[in-house]
């Protein structure tokens, strides 16, 4: 880890959300967990229409709802707001961690099952990142065809219950799940946190029940330190240390977007760089596969152009995305540490920092993306969400409701604008980090330059495939 | 961080947007386009057209293997083509510039939803919407560095 | 097992359970009153290379009013069947009822009238009735 120390103005402002009547409401047992199981009606929804129901695609409930609803409220509206609060209240883990904790909803202090360590050598995004582009692989298939939805959500469901019996708590969670990888780290950018209030308060108190558990609930499932918590990668919110903390120290607040790109952490490594490059590349195939007008492509990816197609069409994607990106980055981040003149900060520093950095850019692309599928196909959220199986039901009496694109010739201007309030986030950490890295001021913008070289061309991409 | 930066983007996509509005000076004559587009799974072909601001543009549209919809962004054109039908021919007038996609709209095939071409509206300079973004993204880039250095020397 | 586990429990279970119970009642309920209340028949219509033309629910009974519900399952059909004289268009999620009155027993034969892809010619299929 770089021994560059972090400049005391990594404090910024913050505000509480939380009222004393909010905080009481937080602290019921039954919050989240109401919420879980309201999560796992709609995931049952979800896997009974996409086994049973129509396999035309736009009339299935399964389709339309994870992955035109879920998609967008998870990317534009879930991880900027609340950050990972998605996690607390995913019903993936529940069944596992039910199991694990031999209770529902109360603290019960024994828990079932071997509680072995996660090992150390998987500590980090490695498997979720091979997970994740395993699946993004398939995405045009998954995303149009509703068995393979409800086959592959039920193995998401099913998964966690061994892994919960073997290894200690959230593992499944903060390790291995394919959503988590990219939701925790664009999660960096929310304007909301959860941590420790007073530093001084924990200093003084020796009970650690955030970590340990009381009669009020668990130990921080997600294998975090409360008392030290400074970034909001792997808290999933799930509320237990606002519960079993004593002082009432751990709270709630609004900050300035962006906060936690530039912080350093022990779990900010190599495995976090390459998925925010990952998902920059990943939201650039999106947009030339699935949302371009080459349908050869889409035959590649399809399986339609035959299996060696679809080979060729996996190199390129995983080559791209685990290989030719993150190299193309490797190497303007030695030319920024040349130009900047060879700071203390290791290669692997800068590389692993200025990954990070990207992440706006990445998290605001990808809402352009999903705003895409939004405003041209919401008409099938009615459809489906009174007919979720195709079956000719009619429940609220919107089943046949046209499709219709709500002012599509808008979308590009969307989209451009969102990818450019992305650039300015990327950009301004981009040259906050160069600043605290390199000697001086001088030094700092000339290392900027082919980092934010890559993260205007990234963009001009993006334009290019939005309005070229 | 928020106002400064607000205000910088906004700056920014004003200056694109005056240089939309350059094209009706420069715009002369009404040209006329025809153009045949083939709708096949899962694609339109061809899937990229270009026609000139204010074009008079006339679309042969045939379906070669199944039934397949024309709907085209911002135009209120939505059509449904069948193979084996006479081809359907739809005229408008290009008279905004920009990108409009043109999607199947009738149910093809599990790739339906991913059917999708484009048309350009070019201006006498081009795709002018496309160059007004990328002057705005390198002045965010260069606006955003500027600040932070600023904010730093201000310490 | 204290009381909260209990209520969540029961929660649980009429999630669960509940929910698919729910929806297998209300589907009973919907297809009851398709397939039984009134004479229904169900045809799913495939490209060939799927299947083609698929009839759920049996046969027609000559001098009996019946309902045919047709579905295209992938892309768009179309459909004619002879003596019976019912043409139409189908499209994928918007299921299509038809009234049909056999005036004989015997094999009706159901075309697709809109062209579905290399095997469209060949989509070819039956309809059973019987005398009454």
């Amino acid at each position: 880890m770089s021994t560059v120390s972090a400049p005391a103005a990594q404090a910024y402002p913050t505000r509480s959300v939380l009222t004393p009547r909010l905080r009481r409401l937080l602290r019921s047992r039954w919050v989240p967990w109401i919420f879980i199981l309201a999560s796992l009606a709609g995931f049952v929804l979800v896997i009974l229409t996409g086994l049973f129901g129509t396999m035309t695609g736009n009339q299935n409930f399964a389709i339309v709802f994870v992955w035109i609803v879920w998609w967008f409220a998870l990317i534009a509206i879930l991880v900027p707001l609340m950050s990972r609060s998605w996690c607390a209240i995913c019903p993936l883990p529940a069944g596992g961690e039910w199991l694990q904790r031999g209770s529902l909803v109360e603290h019960k202090t024994r828990t079932w099952g071997l509680n072995r360590k996660w090992p150390r050598r998987l500590n980090n995004l490695w498997t979720v990142n091979f997970l994740f582009l395993g699946i993004a692989l398939f995405s045009p298939i998954i995303t149009t065809n509703p068995r393979v939805t409800g086959f592959l959500l039920l193995g998401l469901m099913i998964v966690p219950i061994p892994l919960a019996l073997i290894y200690s708590k959230r593992a499944f969670c903060r390790y291995v799940c394919p959503v988590g990888g990219f939701l925790g780290l664009y999660s960096n950018f929310s304007w909301l946190e959860l941590r420790a209030n007073e530093k001084a308060v924990c200093q003084h108190h020796l009970g650690k029940e955030c970590i340990k558990g009381s009669v009020e609930g668990y130990a921080c499932p997600w294998m975090e330190f409360p008392q030290t918590l400074g970034r909001n990668a792997y808290c999933g919110l799930c509320l237990e240390c606002l519960k079993t903390c004593p002082k009432e120290n751990i709270d709630i607040r609004l900050r300035p977007f962006g906060a936690d790109l530039l912080k350093d952490a022990k779990d900010k490594d190599a495995s976090e760089a390459w998925k925010s490059l990952i998902m920059l590349e990943l939201a650039g195939v999106y947009l030339v596969v699935l949302l371009g007008p080459y349908g050869y492509l889409k035959d590649w990816a399809t399986f339609r152009a035959g299996l060696d197609h679809f080979l060729l069409y996996t190199g390129l994607f995983v080559g791209g995305a685990l290989l030719f990106v993150p190299f193309l980055f490797l190497l303007l981040t030695h030319l920024s540490r040349v130009l900047g003149g060879r700071p203390q900060a290791s290669l692997r520093r800068l590389f692993i920092d200025n990954a990070v950095a990207l992440v706006p850019l990445g998290l605001f692309a990808w809402i352009a993306f999903s705003v895409a599928l939004l405003q041209v196909n919401w008409s099938y959220i009615f459809a489906t969400a009174s007919d979720p199986f195709g079956w000719g039901w009619d429940l609220l009496g919107t089943k046949a409701m046209a499709w219709q694109p709500i002012l599509p010739q808008t979308l590009p201007y969307i989209q451009i604008a969102l990818v450019l309030i992305g650039l300015a986030y990327t950009v301004t950490a981009l040259h906050r980090l160069s600043l605290r890295h390199f000697e001086t001021r001088r030094a700092a913008a000339k290392a900027l330059v082919p980092m934010a070289a890559f993260a205007f061309v990234a963009t001009a991409t993006f334009l290019r495939l939005f309005v070229g | 961080m928020a106002r400064g930066l607000r205000a910088f983007v906004l700056a920014t996509l004003l200056a694109g947007t005056a240089l939309l509005a350059l094209g009706p000076v420069l715009s002369a004559a009404r040209p006329s386009v025809t153009i045949e587009i083939t709708a096949s799974q899962y694609e339109f072909s061809p899937g990229r057209i270009s026609v000139p601001r204010g074009a008079e543009v006339t679309l042969v549209l045939r379906a070669v293997d199944v039934s397949h919809g024309f709907y085209l962004d911002g135009y209120g054109i939505d059509v449904q083509l069948n193979p084996g039908e006479e081809p359907t021919v739809v005229t408008f007038t290009a008279t905004t510039l920009g990108k409009f996609a043109y999607r199947c709209s009738v149910t093809c095939g599990p790739y339906h939803p991913y059917m999708k071409g484009e048309l350009i509206v070019e201006g006498p300079l081009g795709n002018t919407v496309l160059w007004g973004g990328l002057l705005a993204a390198g002045l965010v880039t260069v606006g955003a560095a500027l600040r932070v250095h600023r904010q730093e020397a201000s310490r | 097992m204290g009381r909260q586990n209990l209520v969540a429990g029961a929660l649980l279970v009429a999630v669960l359970v509940g929910l698919p119970a729910g929806i297998y009642v209300y589907e009973a309920g919907q297809r009851h009153q398709r397939l039984y209340a009134e004479e229904v028949i169900e045809i799913h219509a495939y490209v060939a290379e799927a299947g083609g033309w698929v009839v759920h629910g049996g046969a027609l009974r000559v001098g009996v009013a019946f309902t045919l519900r047709l579905i295209a399952e992938d892309v768009v059909h179309g459909f004619f069947i002879e003596r019976l004289n019912v043409t139409g268009t189908l499209v994928p999620g918007h299921p299509m009822e038809v009234s049909v009155l056999a005036t004989e027993p015997g094999s009706y034969t159901m075309y697709c009238t809109v062209s579905c892809g290399p095997g469209h010619n060949v989509m070819v299929g039956r309809l059973e009735a019987v005398a009454a």
